[in-house]
C-alpha cells in the first residue's frame, strides 16, 4: 500500500513537472515569433543553413517547392525593429549584402540610402529581372528589419534601368 | 545661245543649292512631310537592351560581300549583328563575344573604319577595324588579334574623330568626385585615357559628338539636392581638344546649357543638320510624371547659339515648336525611347522602342526591357533622305534601293524586295538552281496553280519576258541585291 502511494505520488510530480516545463517553453516561443520567423525565412530565401537556428531549419521542410521560396507576404509578415536582437544597422546592412550577393545572381548590392537598394544583375538572368527585385526586397525587410517600402533600383551600364518600390510597383525606365 | 544655257544652267545651280539648303529636316520629322519605317531587331536573349548604330556614308570598309555603309550594326548576348539590306529585319551574326554581354553601346567611327564596342560591366571596352567583321565566319572578338581590350568603365561613348574615343566612365578617369567623361586614344593600345569633363553630378547621361565637332553630354541621374537629371550642355570643339592636350574642364564650370530637362539623356546625337536627339527615360528622376514613351529633338539653332556663346537663345524653350518636338513610336506610349541613332548615309533618326506591353497598354511598370523583348527601331526620315531610284522610298529605308519598287513586295521575306532578289532558293548566289525555277514559272499568271510571286519580280501578276529581263541583269550575281 505504502509502494503504491509512492508511485502515484511520484507519477503526480511527474506529471506536474512536464507540465510546468512545456508550459514554459511555450511562453518562451510566445515572447518571440518574429524573431523565429525571419530567420525561417532567411534560410529559405538563402537555402542554407547556416545563418538560422537549427529549429528555425526544422520548420521548413527541405523539399519545399523552389517558386515557393520566393514569395514574401509584405506588411504581413515584417518584424518589427524592437523585437529584433540588437545588432547594429551597418552589420545588418553587411550581413544583407554579403547574403544577396551569395544567394542571387547579383554583380553588386549597395544600400545608397535606408530603405532603398541599387543592385546589378548578372545579363544571363535578366528575364527573371522582377522577380530577383523582389528577392532583394524581401531579403532586405527580412534581415535589416527595415519597416517601411523598400525600394530597388536597377542599375544597367551605368545609369539607372528599372525601379520597383515594395509592395507597389512604379514604372521601369 | 550658249550663253543663254550657261546662264541657264548657272539659275539651276543656284536655285537646286537654295533648296537643299532650305531643306528643313526638323521639321518634317514625324509630319507629312517626313515617312516612317519600322525594323524588328534581334530578340533579346541576355542582359536588357540591344546595343545599335549604323556605318556612316563615309564608310569604304566592307563585310563579306556587303558594302558596310548605311547598315544597322547591332550587339547583344554574344553576338554582333549586322543588316543584310537597307530598311531590312533580317540580321547576319558577323562577330561574337566569349563573355555575354549586357551592351552599352556599339559605335562606328566617323570614317566607318572602327568600332567600339562597350561589353557591358565590368568588362573590358573592345575596339576592332570593321574589317573584322566576317558574316561567313563571324570571329571571336576577345583575344583577337586585331581586338584591342581597354580597361576602362563606360556607359556611353562617341567618337570625336577617327582617333579619340570620348568615354562617360563614371569615376574614370577620374580622379574627380563626381562621374567623368575622359577621352582614349584608339590609336595607341596602351592608352589608359585622359579626363576632360570632370565632376558630372550624379551619373552622366549620354555623349555625342555634333557636326562641327563640338561636344554634348550631361547628367543621366541626380535627383537631389535638387533634380537635374537631364540636364544637357554643349562644348565647343576647341575646348575639348584643349582639355585633351591639358587640363581637365570641371562640369559646373564649363560649356552651355541646352537644356535643364529631357528625359535622363541617356542617348544623345545628332542628325545631318546637326539637330540633337535626345532619349532615354525619367521614371525615377525625380519630381514630376514619370517621362515615357517618346525621344526629344532640339532644333540646331539651339546648338549653334550655344557653340557661338551668344549669350541666348538657348537653351532649348520647350514651349517652342520651332525649338522642340517629341517623336513617339509606342502606339501605347507606356515605353521609355531609351534609345536615339542616327544615319547619315540614308539620312533617318532611329528611336528604339519596347512593343511589350506586359498586361496591355498603360499599365506602368509591365513594359519591361529583359530578355524576351524584342525591340522595334522606328526610322524618320526628312524629306530630304535620298531616294535614288525615285520609287518614293527612302534609300535607307528601300529593300532595293537600286530598283524601283514601290510596292516593296518581298515574297519569301528574306529582306530583299522582289524586284532585286532572283535568288529563289536563298542559297546567296543567282546560279542554275535558280534558273531552273524560272524556267518551271514561266508564263504563270496569278491565279494559276504553281504561280510565285517571288518570280514575279515587277509585280505586274504574269512572269514572262520583264522578269526575265530582270532575272538576266542579276544572272551569276551573289549577295546582297539592290
Amino acid at each position: 500500500m505504502r509502494k503504491l502511494l509512492v508511485v502515484v505520488v511520484i507519477a503526480i510530480a511527474g506529471v506536474a513537472a512536464m507540465y510546468l516545463l512545456l508550459h514554459e517553453k511555450q511562453e518562451a516561443k510566445q515572447s518571440s515569433p518574429a524573431v523565429e520567423e525571419s530567420s525561417a525565412r532567411i534560410v529559405v530565401a538563402a537555402g542554407q543553413s547556416a545563418h538560422s537556428p537549427p529549429a528555425a531549419t526544422d520548420s521548413q521542410p527541405e523539399t519545399e517547392p523552389p517558386d515557393k521560396e520566393l514569395v514574401y507576404e509584405y506588411g504581413n509578415d515584417r518584424p518589427k525593429e524592437q523585437e529584433q536582437p540588437a545588432i547594429a544597422s551597418a552589420d545588418k546592412d553587411e550581413v544583407f549584402k554579403a547574403i544577396v550577393m551569395a544567394e542571387l545572381p547579383l554583380l553588386s548590392a549597395d544600400i545608397h540610402e535606408k530603405g532603398e537598394v541599387w543592385i546589378r544583375i548578372k545579363p544571363e538572368e535578366s528575364a527573371k529581372t522582377k522577380q530577383i527585385m523582389k528577392e532583394v526586397a524581401g531579403s532586405y525587410t527580412e534581415i535589416t528589419a527595415h519597416t517601411e517600402p523598400v525600394r530597388v533600383m536597377l542599375w544597367v551600364g551605368g545609369r539607372p534601368h528599372a525601379a520597383m518600390t515594395f509592395p507597389e510597383e512604379i514604372p521601369k525606365n | 545661245m550658249k550663253q543663254f544655257f550657261a546662264r541657264l544652267l548657272v539659275v539651276c545651280v543656284i536655285l537646286l543649292t537654295v533648296s537643299l539648303a532650305s531643306a528643313d529636316d526638323f521639321a518634317d520629322y514625324n509630319e507629312p512631310a517626313g515617312q516612317q519605317h519600322d525594323i524588328t531587331l534581334p530578340t533579346i536573349t541576355a542582359g536588357w537592351s540591344v546595343a545599335i548604330d549604323s556605318f556612316p556614308a563615309a564608310t569604304t570598309t566592307t563585310i563579306g560581300n556587303y558594302e558596310a555603309k548605311g547598315r544597322v550594326i547591332a550587339a547583344n548576348d554574344h553576338t554582333i549583328y549586322m543588316q543584310n539590306t537597307y530598311g531590312s529585319s533580317t540580321f547576319i551574326p558577323v562577330a561574337t563575344t566569349s563573355v555575354t554581354m549586357d551592351p552599352s553601346f556599339v559605335k562606328v567611327s566617323p570614317d566607318g573604319s572602327k568600332i567600339a564596342l562597350g561589353v557591358g560591366y565590368g568588362k573590358d571596352l573592345l575596339v576592332f577595324p570593321t574589317s573584322v567583321l566576317n558574316p561567313s565566319s563571324p570571329p571571336v572578338l576577345n583575344g583577337h588579334a586585331s581586338v584591342t581590350e581597354y580597361s576602362v568603365n563606360y556607359n556611353d561613348a562617341a567618337w570625336l574623330d577617327n582617333q579619340y574615343l570620348l568615354v562617360n566612365g563614371g569615376s574614370w578617369p577620374g580622379p574627380g568626385t563626381g562621374s567623368d567623361l575622359g577621352a582614349l586614344d584608339t590609336n595607341d593600345p596602351s592608352d589608359t585615357g585622359v579626363p576632360v569633363i570632370e565632376n558630372v553630378p550624379g551619373s552622366s547621361g549620354g555623349v555625342a559628338v555634333d557636326n562641327n565637332g563640338n561636344v554634348i553630354s550631361g547628367v543621366g541621374y541626380a535627383p537631389s539636392p535638387i533634380n537635374r537629371t537631364g540636364e544637357i550642355k554643349l562644348w565647343t570643339n576647341s575646348d575639348i581638344l584643349a582639355a585633351i592636350g591639358g587640363s581637365a574642364l570641371d562640369y559646373e564650370l564649363s560649356g552651355n546649357l541646352i537644356a535643364d530637362n529631357i528625359l535622363s539623356a541617356a542617348t544623345l546625337g545628332v542628325d545631318a543638320e546637326n539637330n540633337l536627339h535626345v532619349g532615354g527615360g525619367d521614371a525615377f528622376g525625380g519630381g514630376g510624371a514619370s517621362e515615357l514613351g517618346y525621344a526629344a529633338i532640339v532644333d540646331a539653332s539651339v546648338l549653334q547659339n550655344a557653340a557661338d556663346n551668344t549669350g541666348s537663345g538657348y537653351p532649348v524653350n520647350e514651349g517652342d515648336v520651332n525649338e522642340y518636338k517629341t517623336l513617339e513610336p509606342d502606339p501605347c506610349g507606356d515605353d521609355s525611347a531609351t534609345t536615339v541613332a542616327y544615319g547619315n548615309w540614308g539620312k533617318g533618326l532611329a528611336v528604339m522602342w519596347n512593343p511589350d506591353e506586359g498586361s496591355g497598354c498603360g499599365s506602368p511598370g509591365t513594359d519591361y526591357w529583359m530578355a524576351g523583348v524584342t525591340p522595334v527601331l522606328s526610322v524618320f526620315y526628312p524629306g530630304s533622305a535620298p531616294d535614288t531610284d525615285t520609287d518614293g522610298i527612302p534609300d535607307g529605308a528601300d529593300n532595293a534601293y537600286l530598283t524601283m519598287n514601290a510596292g516593296q513586295i518581298d515574297s519569301d521575306g528574306d529582306g530583299y524586295g522582289n524586284s532585286a532578289d532572283a535568288d529563289y532558293n536563298n542559297d546567296g548566289v543567282v546560279d542554275f538552281t535558280d534558273l531552273s525555277v524560272f524556267s518551271v514559272k514561266w508564263g504563270l499568271s496569278l491565279g494559276s496553280p504553281g504561280y510565285d510571286p517571288q518570280v514575279d519580280s515587277n509585280g505586274d501578276d504574269t512572269i514572262n519576258f520583264n522578269d526575265l529581263s530582270s532575272f538576266s541583269v542579276k544572272w551569276g550575281t551573289t549577295e546582297p541585291w539592290y
